[in-house]
């Protein structure tokens, strides 16, 4: 599996872009980290990817084929799970029915609760519950397992640990590893170098919408006053 | 006749009108519900569906329920394939913009109007009975088939309910109703989904248009008079609530019914008006609509 962005170029409006031709590539198993302070476009480019935002210049390819200038739904049923910044469950749906409609692209719509059970114990117990009434952590869970049931190939995590306590933050970092083990890879969305350094394998800094620089996680203590300088407001 | 009976005959007819007021406004509130767009040619499709039913009732000879039991079929499904079509061919080609949408319901109202004008012709035509039988009440004798009507509009209801709340159909149009874009994030394919409800909702209309037919004429212009009603009912109930609109169509087919025997249909509308004015006033989200925070 190999998922390549090239000189990716979008904009909330035309003429007014946020993400300036970036490029960067992921293997199988994988996890790389989109680092930097508020408004540098790290969400507009998981939002481009997923064709949520339109792009003027650029491709996204995964596995040679070019996905990009797909519909949305298209993007997904080929493997591109993603999971959204404030998570966006349903809110009004169940548990059970968040998994559900996260199943819609798989065989026969089925849920493989045992994989999701395995990664997310804690939603065993809450299938019958209404998905807003759960905690901040459940529901930063369930929006992952909801993201999982599509049998992803790439994971696209927009800021998982946003608002979460520290163990809250570990357990999605313990995840995030466990399905790298699975061979799911993963492009997240991070502000916090705890939870970078827990389960990133390489990182993207970026600054006025463009990748300033990337570097393995090996890199990190020695980049890291400069990485600081580049999350600090 | 004494006032209780007169009250037990004005209810009877209110459940009547109830029923099939509910049919045909759970389908403008679903259309609502799901693509965030009014349809106001939603009056249309409840007079295609009559005008239907009129037509196959009429080209079937034999028992008069062989043809409305065609008619109940048929109607519908011609409806649905119809409003299904003009979602793909119009609505989904000015990307379901609310404004845009209300202005080519506006055209596709006239058009259809017309057509049927043209087509059918201006007179009123009164479609049989599937049944004669009469309920004997001590003071009165009751219509059979207009009982028969509440039940089935009660079946029919009870099946929306199933497929919204019990299947994968359903789950799909709950999840497009809360999150279109991330209903498309998980493949769902929200432009069919909308083509199903729309053509859902006017297959709805069409069906309350295949029970009354056989109790009030079949006429071209009596699209608009279902349609001002469901779009009370769905504001007073609450734009795209489901249990709003069954509750609101309860209330106001009921004292739409009474009112208009105890009084005239003309006092009961000016009421059922008002009534809106005053939900718009001191609850403008209706009976159970989300308020916007």
């Amino acid at each position: 599996m190999k998922f390549r962005v090239e000189k990716l170029t979008a904009g909330y409006t035309p003429g007014s872009q946020t993400v300036h031709g970036i490029s960067m590539e992921i293997d199988q198993g994988e996890t790389l980290c989109l680092l930097g302070r508020n408004g540098v476009g790290k969400t507009t480019s998981l939002k481009a990817i997923m064709g949520l935002m339109p792009y003027t210049e650029g491709s996204v390819y995964l596995d040679g084929e070019r996905i990009s200038g797909l519909p949305t739904e298209r993007i997904a049923s080929a493997g591109i799970g993603y999971v959204p910044q404030g998570r966006r469950l349903f809110g009004e749906l169940t548990v059970q029915e968040n998994l559900e409609v996260g199943a819609y692209t798989c065989r026969h719509h089925r849920v493989d609760y045992e994989r999701v059970f395995e990664l997310f114990p804690g939603l065993e117990d809450r299938l019958g519950q209404i998905s807003r009434t759960l905690s901040g952590g459940e529901q930063q869970m369930l929006a992952m397992a909801r993201a999982l049931c599509l049998d992803p190939r790439i994971l696209l995590l927009d800021e998982p640990t946003e608002g979460l306590m520290p163990t809250m933050v570990r357990a999605i970092a313990e995840c995030v590893k466990q399905l790298m083990s699975m061979g799911v890879s993963v492009i997240m969305v991070e502000q916090r170098l705890d939870m970078v350094k827990m389960a990133a394998s390489r990182i993207c800094l970026m600054d006025g919408g463009t990748i300033i620089e990337a570097l393995s996680i090996d890199e990190l203590p020695a980049r890291s006053t400069v990485i600081r300088h580049h999350l600090s407001v | 006749m004494d006032l209780g009976p007169f009250l037990l005959l004005a209810s009877l007819e209110g459940l009547v009108q109830a029923a099939v007021l509910s049919l045909s406004a759970l389908g403008l509130c679903l259309v609502f519900g799901v693509l965030r767009v009014v349809n106001v040619a939603h009056g249309e499709f409840y007079m295609v569906g009559a005008v239907i039913a009129w037509s196959v009732s009429h080209a079937l000879s034999g028992h008069p329920l062989l043809g409305f039991l065609a008619a109940l079929l048929v109607a519908p499904l011609l409806v649905g394939l119809a409003a299904f079509t003009a979602d793909r061919v119009i609505l989904r080609k000015i990307n379901h913009n609310p404004e845009a949408t209300i202005v080519a319901t506006i055209g596709m109202l006239y058009v259809i109007q017309q057509s049927v004008l043209i087509g059918f012709g201006p007179d009123a035509r009164a479609m049989d009975p599937p049944f004669y039988f009469h309920i004997n009440f001590p003071w009165f004798g009751y219509s059979g088939y207009k009982l028969s009507v509440i039940l089935m509009a009660a079946a029919l209801l009870l099946m929306v309910w199933y497929v919204i709340s019990r299947t994968r159909l359903g789950l799909l149009m709950r999840a497009t109703q809360i999150d279109r874009e991330m209903a498309q994030v998980f493949g769902i394919p929200v432009g069919w989904v909308y083509g199903l409800v729309f053509a859902a909702g006017a297959m709805l209309a069409a069906l309350g248009a295949v029970l009354i037919a056989p109790i009030r004429q079949v006429h071209y212009l009596m699209g608009l008079d279902p349609l001002l009603m469901s779009f009370i009912v769905v504001i007073v109930g609450g734009l795209g609530s489901i249990r709003g609109a069954l509750l609101a169509a309860l209330v106001i087919g009921m004292s739409d019914g009474i009112i208009s025997m105890f009084f005239s249909p003309t006092l009961a509308k000016m009421i059922s008006t008002l009534l809106v004015a005053l939900v718009l006033i001191f609850k403008p989200e209706g009976l159970f609509g989300q308020r916007k925070s």
